[in-house]
């Protein structure tokens, strides 16, 4: 899906979407706080510390995360990271905004790899966000709980594994194509495939 | 190697999305846009105070008071740039990714060269003052840019 495919006409509901938002700098949590009640949330729920943001998601259900890399108290990444392995069911599978303004240099990886559905590059306008919203409610990929990641899978294609590397899944197959084990088909074999057929 | 486990989840942000009721997109993104115009001044004011805490920080760092103040600067120059872009403050919010830059550099490098934040840093002063896209602003960002290249050779990264 692409994201700017937004349509105007499209009604989306948002008012009873629980929504936590974290962010260290006051100035860019209140500019989330509105950009969300002009979404309709009912009740954003906000934290500028991770420690207030755990306990929020201890005691709520939340429906969506967004969280700012630059917190008071850790980093974003960490969070996000908790958030992912803290077992807290149903929020830990919650979709993950992670938003990011300059990156350190050592910081790209963590990025990558922290558990967010997605990251999103500063500078944040209404129509950025609400895109990267519907995009999260779109996809269909699945969770991966592995001694290394724990998040929504990274693969958003089934390209398989890099070429030169032998897949860590189960599903993951061999770039090299095997021997025939049967004889090939011959014409009339798959002519009949794609022939009409009768039902039933 | 240990297997990675796979398996689907609820999304629920999807099921509340989808209860009845809701506004069209386009309302949502109307309603969004005028409540954030609302904190324009007010976010904009708070850019100033930034940029004098910056100033301290480089101070206090030059007296040898404060020895995370290379972090702390940092901190608040990502600020900068995630508020000034936010309402398309163009030369601030550039010369305040670029500050980041050079922090960043100086970090890895371990070796900071205080007087060149100074120059962001009051850069960053000028250029609040400045309307945007105003001849002064873009020959600000040109002096603040030649600063950057002496110590950092690539070029900075298109402001987004």
């Amino acid at each position: 899906m692409s994201p700017s495919s937004l349509r105007p006409g499209e009604r989306v509901n948002l008012a009873n979407a629980e929504v936590l938002l974290l962010d260290g700098q006051k100035e860019g949590l209140d500019l989330l706080i509105e950009m969300f009640a002009g979404f309709g949330v009912h009740t954003p729920r906000a934290a500028s510390t991770a420690e207030e943001a755990k306990t929020l998601t201890r005691d709520r259900e939340i429906n969506l995360f967004v969280v700012d890399s630059a917190l008071g108290d850790t980093d974003g990444y960490q969070f996000i990271r908790w958030l992912r392995r803290s077992g807290v069911t149903p929020n830990c599978f919650a979709p993950a905004l992670l938003l990011i303004g300059h990156t350190k240099r050592s910081q790209v990886l963590k990025a990558r790899d922290c558990g967010a559905n997605f990251v999103v590059s500063k500078p944040i306008t209404p129509l950025v966000m609400l895109q990267r919203i519907i995009w999260t409610t779109k996809e269909n990929r699945a969770f991966v709980e592995s001694p290394g990641y724990c998040g929504p899978d990274r693969r958003f294609r089934a390209l398989g594994p890099p070429v030169g590397e032998k897949g860590r899944r189960s599903g993951d197959l061999p770039p090299e194509v095997g021997k025939a084990t049967e004889p090939n088909l011959d014409q009339s074999d798959i002519d009949a495939l794609f022939g009409a057929r009768k039902a039933g | 190697m240990a297997q990675a486990k796979l398996f689907q989840v609820e999304n629920r942000l999807a099921v509340a999305m989808r209860r009845p009721g809701g506004r069209s997109i386009a309302d949502l993104l109307r309603n969004a846009e005028q409540r954030v115009s609302a904190l324009r001044e007010t976010c904009v004011i708070s850019l100033g105070r930034q940029v004098e805490r910056m100033r301290g920080l480089s101070a206090a760092a030059r007296r040898g008071q404060e020895p995370s103040a290379l972090d702390d600067l940092y901190a608040a120059a990502n600020g900068v740039f995630s508020i000034a872009a936010a309402f398309e403050l163009k030369h601030v919010a550039e010369a305040a990714y670029e500050l980041c830059d050079l922090a960043d550099h100086f970090r890895e490098t371990g070796d900071v060269v205080w007087p060149a934040i100074d120059v962001y840093v009051d850069g960053l002063r000028l250029l609040l003052a400045e309307p945007t896209d105003s001849d002064a602003g873009v020959a600000i960002q040109a002096g603040l840019r030649r600063v950057r290249s002496r110590f950092l050779h690539e070029a900075p990264r298109a402001a987004r």
